[in-house]
């Protein structure tokens, strides 16, 4: 028994021998405890507290950006504070376990981030000067991942992602809870951008660090003064951005696709991403489903039960050769029921959804009759924000039939009448 | 005109109740199971002639077993007897059978006052008329059972197998059995009367004409799916069908008079309302992230289909956004 420890012991110790060895080999190594050695210091721990139990309700990272106390981080990291100011508060907590409060001075909840002031000079900060890397180039992520001390993950630049309204960087290294606030950053210490989420297997995401600097700039130019109430400012910023998104719509130039014997709408703009498949029928399953739908990679996170800003669209279309009218509008009934007839929200941010249905002769060149439900939900903490879904059958058909979906999240009233009667308009 | 009896001769049941009474005119009288007797007992546990009645010398009745095989005994009494002197009232035991004597010439006591017949007429035709007649009980629960086997059918959207129609007659006779056999029951303990078959009819009817309400009430919240004018009908529809179904079975199973029976079945209607009432209030206050909305959808050709334009929809959604801001209480709308 003591040989075979002492094998294990000696096989342990070599192996330790040969991975020092090699490690002193590889510049990598050592550049990325250089990069870690030089930066550590301007990477700041968050927390935000829970006033009445001092318990830690929310961990992220920062990074100082001005020797005057500015810190970038993500909207989401503090995005408690921005609810319920006056049950939590913000901390930059030392290495030390010494904390001092912050403040917020600035969000993008669109972009997830906000800039926070502490009474603190630091001695280095980084610059967010822009800065145009090639594809490949290697990176290196800072942040406290699950509350376990200042980390560093070494990983690659992979451009833009395709499908999104506002730009976001696709960082191929593995960001984790914690780390959310924390600048992704060159060698030499150029902030590339701010670590935002992650979908695992190392695919995580980066908003541009122009965007930081953008809101940055606003705080710090002359006159600006913080707003009072941050979450009627959040509100304000996700009318003003589907303002946006959502002008041009379905309008006439928005491509449409034959499914069966109806035309319905397809990509609406180029930051909807859009995929199809098909279920053919079988002996026991007597119908045929193609659905066809398309989504916006873009959402807007408000809380941990709230996220919004998400345009979909969805169709099926039924067919059956094996039912006969009374049985194929069974099923077609059954599933103008039941599929997305759901949105998630609690009760705190949204009422519940009221609908209304009708049987509507829509217009244009090819008039078809549809039954339309319109269903509504307003956001309770942001002013003048709706979740709206209309949900669409073509009636007439004795054996085939298309159901047509589009939901909108967090929309003005104004924008979901209007697209829903374009998108209406648009199905034949 | 018949002699004056000598005497009567109850047969009594199980539970103490009257199964057949019989005069008496002349002696001796024989009882037993044979055809021949001046009573007849339908009881396997008695002789064919079981008992003679006949007085003695001094002129009592007696009642004499006539060697039966499980002999003659007064009731409540274990032991047997070869004869019985016979008083007003007295209860004997043959068989499994007890039979109670009285002597005709006593008088019985005056008859009650019926306040519910000096207020209503008799409710001796309670039952609904169709009720008696055997082929239309049957055919009501064949009709339950063709339009479930009809609705299962339009209603399969995978392939539809006898062995699921099947299944869902069964199902439904099964419920519809059981709720007939609960108010069987109730009539039994009620009247004394068992009237299965006619509970399962009316449960069959009320099952078929149901079905056809709701059918019709689909067809109209699809082709007007405004809401209110189908919901108040498909209710008040509903309601009038199960009041009349208690009205039905309380015929049945009870002897209350009309009046009575409507008064039950409006009380307990109005209260079943009260109830979905409170529970749809409930519901509706309950938080729930689903949307629910009229889903009907009929196959029928689009020219009869009424229609609103977009504007026209467009401008009833609007609806939607001041039903959406009313429900945020305390906020600002």
């Amino acid at each position: 028994m003591a040989v075979s420890r002492t094998l294990v012991f000696l096989a342990v110790a070599w192996m330790m021998v040969v991975r020092s060895t090699a490690g002193a080999q590889t510049p990598a190594t050592d550049l990325t405890s250089t990069v870690f050695r030089r930066f550590a210091d301007q990477v700041i721990k968050i927390h935000v507290v829970e006033t009445s139990s001092a318990a830690t309700a929310e961990l992220g990272s920062g990074f100082f950006v001005t020797g005057d106390g500015h810190i970038v981080t993500n909207y989401h990291v503090i995005s408690k504070l921005v609810h319920e100011p006056t049950r939590y508060r913000a901390e930059w907590v030392e290495a030390g376990g010494a904390t001092h409060p912050l403040k917020i001075l600035a969000v993008d909840v669109v972009r997830d981030l906000a800039v926070l002031h502490a009474e603190h000079r630091p001695p280095k900060f980084f610059s967010l000067a822009g800065i145009a890397e090639p594809q490949g180039t290697r990176l290196y992520s800072l942040g406290h991942p699950n509350d376990l001390g200042l980390s560093i993950v070494e990983g690659t630049y992979n451009g833009l992602l395709q499908y999104t309204l506002y730009p976001k960087i696709h960082f191929t290294g593995a960001l984790n809870p914690g780390m959310s606030g924390g600048p992704t950053i060159t060698e030499d210490g150029r902030v590339v951008g701010i670590n935002v989420s992650t979908e695992g297997n190392e695919i995580s995401f980066l908003v541009p660090v122009e965007r930081a600097a953008a809101l940055l700039e606003k705080t710090r130019s002359p006159g600006y003064v913080s707003p009072t109430d941050e979450l009627a400012e959040v509100g304000a910023q996700v009318r003003a951005y589907q303002d946006v998104y959502l002008d041009k719509l379905f309008g006439d130039s928005t491509p449409t696709v034959a499914l069966g014997p109806f035309k319905v709408p397809t990509r609406p703009a180029s930051f909807f991403k859009c995929w199809a498949d098909a279920t053919r029928s079988t002996s026991e399953r007597p119908y045929e489903v193609v659905s066809h739908q398309c989504s916006t990679d873009d959402y807007i996170f408000l809380s941990e039960d709230q996220s919004t800003g998400v345009a979909e669209l969805r169709h099926r279309l039924y067919t059956s050769n094996g039912l006969n009218a009374l049985r194929f509008y069974s099923l077609y009934e059954a599933r103008f029921a039941s599929g997305a007839s759901e949105m998630e929200g609690s009760e705190t941010d949204v009422t519940r959804f009221e609908c209304q249905t009708r049987n509507v002769r829509t217009g244009g060149r090819a008039p078809t009759t549809v039954r339309a439900v319109m269903c509504v939900r307003r956001y309770k903490k942001l002013r003048g924000l709706y979740d709206a879904m209309l949900r669409v059958a073509v009636l007439g058909h004795a054996n085939s039939g298309l159901i047509s979906t589009l939901t909108l999240s967090g929309v003005s009233f104004e924008n979901a009448e209007r697209i829903t009667r374009r998108y209406l308009e648009r199905i034949q | 005109m018949s002699a004056r009896p000598l005497l009567v001769i109850e047969v009594l049941d199980a539970r103490g109740g009257v199964a057949s009474r019989t005069r008496i005119d002349a002696l001796p009288a024989t009882i037993g199971r044979g055809y021949a007797n001046d009573v007849v007992i339908d009881d396997p546990f008695v002789d064919p002639t079981h008992l003679r009645i006949v007085l003695d010398e001094s002129g009592a009745l007696v009642a004499e077993d006539h060697d039966s095989v499980n002999g003659l005994r007064a009731s409540g009494s274990p032991n047997l007897v070869a004869r019985l002197t016979l008083s007003h009232g007295a209860v004997l035991s043959i068989g499994r059978t007890s039979l109670r004597f009285y002597d005709p010439t006593e008088s019985v006591v005056p008859a009650l006052a019926d306040a519910r017949r000096l207020r209503e007429e008799p409710s001796t035709e309670a039952a609904p008329a169709w009720l008696s007649s055997r082929r239309a009980r049957w055919a009501a629960v064949l009709a339950a059972v063709a339009i479930q086997l009809a609705s299962t059918y339009a209603g399969t959207v995978e392939r539809a197998t006898g062995a699921k129609l099947i299944t869902a007659a069964l199902a439904l006779l099964l419920i519809i059995a059981l709720w007939a056999g609960v108010w069987a029951l109730a009539g039994r303990l009620a009247t004394h009367r068992v009237s299965f078959t006619s509970h399962l009819a009316l449960a069959a009817a009320a099952f078929a004409v149901g079905a056809m309400l709701n059918a019709l009430a689909e067809w109209m919240t699809f082709l007007w799916p405004d809401g209110a004018v189908s919901a108040m009908l498909t209710l008040s529809a509903n309601a009038a069908l199960f009041a009349a179904l208690l009205y039905g079975h309380l015929g049945v199973a009870s002897s209350m008079g009309r009046r009575r029976r409507m008064n039950v079945s409006l009380v307990v209607i109005g209260a079943l309302i009260a109830l979905g009432g409170l529970f749809a209030l409930a519901d509706q206050e309950k938080f729930t992230t689903k949307m629910n909305f009229d889903e009907q959808l009929k196959p029928l050709s689009t020219r009869f289909v009424p229609t609103v334009s977009v504007d026209e929809f467009a401008r009833a959604s609007r609806t939607l956004r001041t039903a959406a801001d009313a429900n945020v209480s305390g906020q600002s709308k």
